[in-house]
């Protein structure tokens, strides 16, 4: 489920979700200290007003004058948060008041004891009155919190204030990080996709972000190399197939009509004996680039090369539409641009390599034929050798595109046939009628 | 246009008369008071105190009302006129009954200074709905309103003394008043007292920066023999020389003439204090600045 978003809002709503906790839990902490220092700075300031006021309490307390009253009273008005007052003797008779004593005279039994109560909107305390060791007397002082939950509440209203600004931050930070670290990734993405597809001309972006994209790069690029290099050995068409299919390597193989091509060259072994190596192998080299491209052009499958001939099929691993005529189009392509080719070998004074192929149409097992560590893909069965007959046959009948009758069946209409001969092929039962295919 | 802003004006003084009306009360609007006639059965939602002696007082009252004689509002007469202290004023103030929100309306033979006296007495202690009764006991007498000459139950209180320092002045505070330009002086003694012509005191004349403005101003005479304190449109013009933004001090002989000119600015809306100790302390102490009377230099 998670994994269908993309890298950037992952990212978003990660961060949004560590602001939010960090939000919280920096609110609740900071929310608990400040009611545990609201609590300290009261009983503190009470502590002040008390000491500072001490001798003057007593006084009023021994001289209990209107003017040592209207002093006190004076003196409590500059304390802003004292919401109440309660002055009491020795004998625990009020001696004096000031502003409301509503709530310490219900609590006053309860404050006595406890010393201090805390409600929501006040703090209740005793203090007593002590001169040289000898308590004079006790004050109950009722202190207005609401200074102290005002400065709480703007804290709090601040940080909430924080918040919106810290989430789109966020926002805007992982915005900023998916584009540097998603955009390699995406890059990366497009490129094994491309590999996938076996477009193996693409170049590998290198603009990583991160060690671990790097080394992904690299680890493609090297991919890239080795199905380049693989690609030389193997049918692109089946690699891509292969890589398709999402199946793993193993034996077995499926049973499919094919159109099978086998092609060689005239002599060849004389050739080679007569030749310098290296002349031949280049030669050949050339050759065979001119053969793969144009089966290659034609949607077939090499299947394999054999010395200097050159093994063929259409129809697997991926159906081919038209597969009979497309094989016939590449014997006649092969046989006319080798012409050209001979041509010129034979004007520069190389020998021209002229060759023979034979097509057959048949029922074939197709797939991972050998053992466990090494295997092929390739074609097996006596339509395999029928197509290897045929091609051998040109030379008893000195032509150089030999076909099957079940070929012609297919392709009569569209090229140029000429029946050649009715012969017993090996591996069929009936005589069979071969035909050869015009191309000139 | 102006008829409207005629009646806003017109309104408006209606409503600054009765703001500054609000702490007295006639004979004649008292008897006819629902509060009042509650008090008859025995409900006490209005407090009445007569200040008289506790002679005059048994000699025949108003109605259910409480004795407080005004000798009690001072700590020692034959010293100075020092306010009682607030722990022998509350108990008397518990013995009374008397509660700080209570409506209480005082009342004297005539003089309308001993009324005042205990009105400011009680304010400097805490009280905060006292009222004057604008008549005397010797009107509510001779309409033959209902009196007593038995003291009515009382249940006792439990007044803890406060003070409302802004009501009260000491020694101390006067001395800034002197130098303070934001305050007034005002001398309720007669003009021969503050001419410095008469004394109470060891010496003659007044506090500097005090202005005369004598008790007996704010009190009329009836036609029937009896006084009564003077219509607040009178009394404005009486007062229309003091600045309302300024905080005045008030004092006379003991504190006590002074009380009825504390009344009045109370009414008319000054912040004004009352200098209890009064001239019978001011002028015994030699080292307090006074102003000497021309002849006696």
């Amino acid at each position: 489920m998670w994994n269908k978003f993309s890298i950037k809002i992952q990212l978003i709503v990660f961060m949004s979700l560590l602001v939010l906790v960090i939000e919280s839990i920096t609110l609740f902490t900071i929310n608990n200290l400040q009611k545990i220092d609201s609590k300290k700075s009261a009983i503190d300031e009470i502590g002040t007003l008390t000491r500072s006021l001490n001798t003057d309490l007593i006084k009023v307390i021994f001289t209990p004058t209107a003017d040592s009253f209207a002093d006190i009273t004076h003196s409590l008005s500059g304390f802003k948060k004292v919401d109440g007052l309660l002055l009491f003797d020795s004998n625990t008779n009020a001696i004096f008041k000031y502003k409301n004593i509503t709530n310490l005279q219900e609590q006053k039994e309860n404050i006595i004891k406890l010393e201090n109560i805390f409600s929501s909107h006040n703090l209740l305390i005793k203090k007593s009155l002590i001169i040289d060791n000898y308590e004079a007397g006790f004050v109950l002082i009722d202190i207005n919190l609401d200074e102290y939950t005002k400065r709480q509440e703007k804290i709090l209203y601040s940080m909430l204030l924080i918040l919106p600004i810290s989430l789109i931050l966020a926002i805007i930070i992982s915005i900023f990080l998916s584009k540097s670290y998603t955009k390699p990734i995406i890059q990366l993405t497009k490129d094994i996709k491309e590999l996938e597809n076996l477009n193996l001309d693409i170049n590998i972006n290198h603009n990583a972000s991160s060690k671990e994209i790097k080394i992904a790069q690299d680890s493609l690029q090297s991919l890239k190399c080795g199905l380049d290099y693989f690609s030389k050995y193997m049918p692109l068409d089946l690699v891509k197939f292969l890589i398709r299919n999402n199946e793993q390597a193993k034996i077995g193989g499926t049973q499919k009509k094919l159109s099978i091509m086998f092609t060689d060259i005239e002599n060849f072994t004389t050739i080679s004996e007569s030749t310098e190596p290296t002349l031949v192998t280049t030669q050949l080299s050339t050759y065979f680039e001119l053969l793969t491209k144009i089966i290659n052009k034609n949607e077939g499958t090499i299947d394999k090369f054999i010395g200097d001939s050159v093994m063929a099929f259409w129809g697997a691993p991926n159906e081919v539409e038209n597969k009979i005529e497309k094989s016939i189009k590449t014997a006649i392509q092969i046989q006319q641009e080798l012409n050209i080719l001979n041509k010129k070998w034979e004007s520069e004074g190389k020998i021209a390599f002229k060759t023979r192929i034979g097509i057959h149409f048949g029922k074939v097992i197709v797939g991972n034929i050998g053992s466990m560590d090494r295997m092929n893909y390739t074609i097996i069965g006596d339509n395999v050798n029928i197509a290897s007959r045929l091609e051998s046959i040109n030379k008893t009948y000195n032509t150089n595109i030999m076909i099957s009758e079940d070929v012609n069946n297919y392709i009569k209409d569209k090229f140029n046939t000429k029946f050649i001969d009715s012969i017993k092929l090996k591996g069929k039962n009936n005589i069979t009628n071969i035909f050869t295919v015009e191309h000139t | 246009m102006k008829s409207i802003y005629k009646i806003i004006i017109l309104l408006l003084g209606i409503y600054s008369s009765m703001q500054a009306a609000n702490l007295r009360i006639s004979a004649d609007e008292l008897i006819n008071n629902i509060n009042y006639i509650k008090t008859k059965n025995n409900i006490n939602a209005i407090v009445l105190i007569d200040t008289r002696t506790e002679y005059l007082y048994n000699q025949g009252h108003i109605k259910n009302a409480l004795n407080f004689p005004i000798l009690q509002t001072f700590e020692n007469l034959t010293q100075n006129g020092k306010i009682v202290n607030p722990v022998k004023f509350a108990e008397m103030a518990r013995n009374l009954g008397l509660k700080v929100d209570a409506e209480i309306i005082i009342y004297d033979g005539g003089s309308f200074f001993d009324s005042s006296r205990l009105f400011w007495t009680l304010e400097v202690y805490g009280f905060k709905n006292v009222k004057l009764l604008s008549n005397s006991y010797t009107y509510w007498e001779n309409k033959h309103y209902p009196i007593a000459t038995v003291a009515r139950k009382i249940i006792k209180s439990d007044y803890i003394s406060t003070i409302d320092n802004t009501k009260l002045a000491t020694k101390f505070a006067t001395q800034i008043a002197i130098k303070n330009p934001i305050q007034v002086i005002v001398d309720a003694r007669g003009e021969k007292g503050y001419k410095g012509e008469v004394s109470t005191a060891l010496r003659f004349g007044h506090i500097p920066k005090a202005i005369n403005l004598p008790a007996q101003h704010n009190i009329k005479e009836l036609k029937d023999g009896t006084s009564s304190l003077h219509d607040i449109s009178k009394l404005k013009e009486i007062y229309s020389d003091i600045d309302k933004s300024k905080k005045v001090i008030i004092y006379c002989e003991v504190g006590k003439l002074s009380s009825t000119n504390y009344f009045v600015m109370r009414e008319l809306g000054f912040n004004v204090a009352n200098y209890d100790s009064s001239w019978k302390e001011w002028g015994n102490e030699f080292y307090l600045p006074i102003v000497k009377p021309q002849n006696k230099k």
